[in-house]
């Protein structure tokens, strides 16, 4: 990257990595306008995971059964401890989640080109920060560049740990598993996302029909 | 008896997940073949009497009045834990903890001999063919020597843990309701017992 951007170049770069999520709920995507509504991240326990098969017509569509009616989605949010890890891959990190329901192995992309961007627009902010006119401005930016690497490196996630997870089940040799899309590490004491995710989930599950 | 028997035939479940216990669901047992077998995530207060650690049971709200006990009336056994570990996960003495690890029973006399778990148990009874008397005579030695424990896993501190044990539970129920199964409401009459 050339180091004569300017600093709302390196702001638009900056946006790539926000992570804007859409809102939850029963949003649906309906591509064909025929059909049944498909879902994107619904609130799911690892028990419920195990229940999902394939969409026989659609791809990277999945159905599970929920209140004995069907619904279809494309990808999900679980929230789970990590009771181990698995060997990892360059590309990929792989846990053994639990969340008392079931227990799923689940693997989180670690995207390494991601990280190499963060690590040179960080390499850049750390240059202008030699200017005086630009000093405040870069530091703040090495700090949302260090801050955002947390959202993007998945090896921070150690045993022990609870996580969210924004993920698609995956069907390989008759197991099922998680592919994560993006993650967030919940650590601490106070548990919050833990139950505000029980929530959500309690909320959906109840009032799901078709 | 004989509906005992054809109960005792089938071999327990290692259940390989942590499942959602009360400390009640272990304390009070009164049969050991019946007894949890698997891992488990146990919320309650931990307790530390002569380097002994235990999981006090707690209130629980979204349990029917009579079914809910009076927080720290039980008590569970915990293994592994000492004060080194305890102080490196944050852990003194009165404060609220999940708990994950799998349950054992443990030797009341020797806590540091091998435990015992419902499905050693069971493979021990049915060892021992159709002997009637033998079997009935080991499980209630059993009972006098041993009593429940969990082998902790892992251990950390939480906050708001009413809230948490509440939504866990709601959360148990709504998966079994899912896969037809009414276990959790046997496990309620049992405690109002």
């Amino acid at each position: 990257m050339a180091a004569n951007l300017s600093i709302s170049d390196i702001e638009d770069q900056v946006d790539n990595f926000i992570i804007r999520k859409p809102t939850h709920g029963p949003k649906s995507k309906d591509d064909s306008k025929e059909g049944p509504l498909i879902h994107e991240n619904i609130p799911l326990v690892l028990k419920d995971i195990l229940r999902v098969s394939r969409d026989g017509e659609r791809e990277a569509v999945f159905t599970v059964s929920i209140n004995k009616a069907p619904c279809h989605f494309r990808t999900c949010i679980v929230y789970a401890f990590v009771a181990g890890e698995c060997p990892h891959h360059k590309l990929y990190r792989r846990y053994i989640l639990d969340d008392s329901t079931a227990s799923l192995e689940a693997s989180i992309a670690t995207k390494p080109w991601k990280r190499t961007t963060i690590a040179a627009l960080h390499n850049e902010a750390a240059l202008l920060s030699n200017e005086e006119s630009y000093k405040q401005i870069s530091e703040s930016m090495m700090r949302l560049l260090s801050a955002s690497l947390e959202y993007v490196d998945p090896s921070a996630i150690r045993r022990g740990h609870s996580v969210l997870l924004h993920c698609r089940p995956n069907f390989f040799r008759g197991n099922i598993s998680l592919e994560a899309s993006s993650f967030f590490i919940d650590k601490g004491k106070p548990r919050k996302l833990e139950i505000a995710f029980a929530d959500h989930y309690i909320d959906w599950h109840k009032s799901y029909k078709i | 008896m004989s509906q005992e028997r054809k109960e005792g035939r089938s071999s327990p479940p290692y259940i390989d997940f942590f499942e959602t216990l009360l400390v009640e669901e272990l304390a009070l047992e009164p049969n050991y073949l019946k007894l949890h077998y698997g891992k488990c995530a146990v919320i309650g207060r931990l307790t530390v009497v002569s380097d002994k650690y235990g999981l006090e049971n707690v209130r629980v709200k979204s349990l029917p009045e009579e079914g809910s006990l009076p927080e720290g009336i039980l008590s569970v056994l915990l293994l592994g834990l000492d004060i080194t570990k305890a102080s490196e996960l944050n852990l003194s003495s009165g404060c609220y903890c999940i708990v994950r690890g799998e349950v054992v029973l443990c030797c009341v006399q020797f806590p540091n001999s091998p435990t015992l778990t419902t499905g050693g148990v069971f493979n021990l009874l049915q060892a021992m063919g159709d002997d009637e008397a033998a079997r009935k005579n080991y499980l209630e030695e059993l009972h006098k020597t041993h009593i429940p424990a969990i082998d902790v896993w892992f251990a950390q501190p939480v906050e708001s843990f009413e809230e948490l044990i509440d939504r866990r539970l709601q959360i148990k129920q709504l998966s079994l309701h899912d896969s037809h199964s009414l276990r959790l409401d046997t496990r309620m009459a049992r405690l109002s017992i």
